[in-house]
């Protein structure tokens, strides 16, 4: 199946690639689609790979005591799956499609890959990773100040 | 400079002599006492700092009022965020009692960058590793406080 290039050009490598580099992401980029309510990955589960929202949008649910509640929806263009990747160990948190999505799959035969011959882009890889994990921890920062001075009885709940 | 303790806690292999004399002369060694303000929130990036002894204390400022959300301890990195993304610094990092850190410029990330591509690929996954770990802890909090005000947890 077709991958739209240009789609991760502005999304991941936020540069125009080269003709070789657009080669590479046709070889290995896998696409596959989810229906709404399908689970992209399971929490505690090894991921294959970095996967990339292309079309759709998913909630990321954390079991806690039991229940599982909902931490945060994410919109197309975001990456998942870099934290265990990239940091080592098991998913986080069940990513639960909301609407039918697409999504881009880079297994982990092909960063190994492109680890050894195609550097530059796993570097564009990583830095969109720290984009992300950057922008999901200041929301989160925010979030916890808030509720701690709910907790503490400052404010009221949004 | 302590290159063993880099080694162990950023690089997470063994450096060539090579590296070693790069980094020496990239890495800035500070000293803070406790109390003293490292970075504000609000400001622009100024590099990517290591904390190599002590501890520090992150707040962030809600509906005027500043908020501890997070203490961090020996080998734990900041700056990263905005370094790497280009924004402003998101919280303000204090001194929690007298630390050493071990500062990397932004110009020499760009260095490292360009020239050493080996070293800044080891720092990024370090940075990667970093996130995903308070991210992790972050997950925890948020579920048990979402919990807290839906009137589920004491």
């Amino acid at each position: 199946m077709n991958i739209d290039t240009a789609w991760l050009e502005e999304h991941v490598f936020h540069h125009a690639l080269t003709g070789a580099e657009q080669r590479t992401l046709r070889d290995f980029v896998e696409v596959h689609h989810y229906v709404k309510g399908e689970s992209l990955i399971v929490e505690q589960s090894i991921v294959n790979g970095l996967l990339v929202l292309k079309e759709g949008s998913v909630a990321l649910r954390h079991e806690q005591h039991g229940q599982k509640v909902q931490i945060a929806r994410l919109e197309a263009g975001v990456q998942l799956g870099d934290m265990s990747l990239f940091g080592g160990g098991c998913a986080s948190a069940t990513v639960v499609a909301l609407t039918d999505c697409v999504v881009y799959q880079l297994p982990q035969s092909a960063l190994q890959y492109m680890m050894q011959y195609r550097q530059n882009m796993v570097q564009d890889i990583m830095r969109n990773s720290i984009r992300n994990l950057s922008a999901a921890l200041r929301h989160m920062n925010d979030h916890q100040a808030y509720a701690l001075q709910y907790m503490q009885g400052v404010h009221a709940p949004c | 400079m302590d290159m063993t303790w880099l080694e162990e806690h950023i690089f997470h292999r063994a450096l060539s002599s090579d590296d070693k004399i790069i980094l020496k002369g990239l890495i800035e060694n500070l000293h803070y006492t406790k109390g003293e303000m490292i970075l504000e929130e609000g400001q622009e990036p100024e590099g990517l700092f290591v904390l190599f002894s002590g501890s520090v204390l992150l707040e962030h400022e809600k509906n005027g009022q500043k908020v501890r959300i997070a203490k961090l301890e020996e080998g734990a990195q900041f700056g990263d965020m905005s370094l790497f993304e280009g924004g402003k610094t998101s919280v303000s990092v204090r001194a929690g009692e007298a630390c050493v850190l071990y500062k990397f410029s932004q110009k020499s990330m760009h260095y490292m960058m360009e020239y050493r591509q080996s070293l800044s690929n080891d720092i990024m996954l370090n940075t990667i590793r970093s996130l995903a770990q308070a991210i992790r802890q972050m997950n925890d909090t948020q579920a048990y406080t979402t919990q807290y005000m839906q009137g589920k947890r004491a």
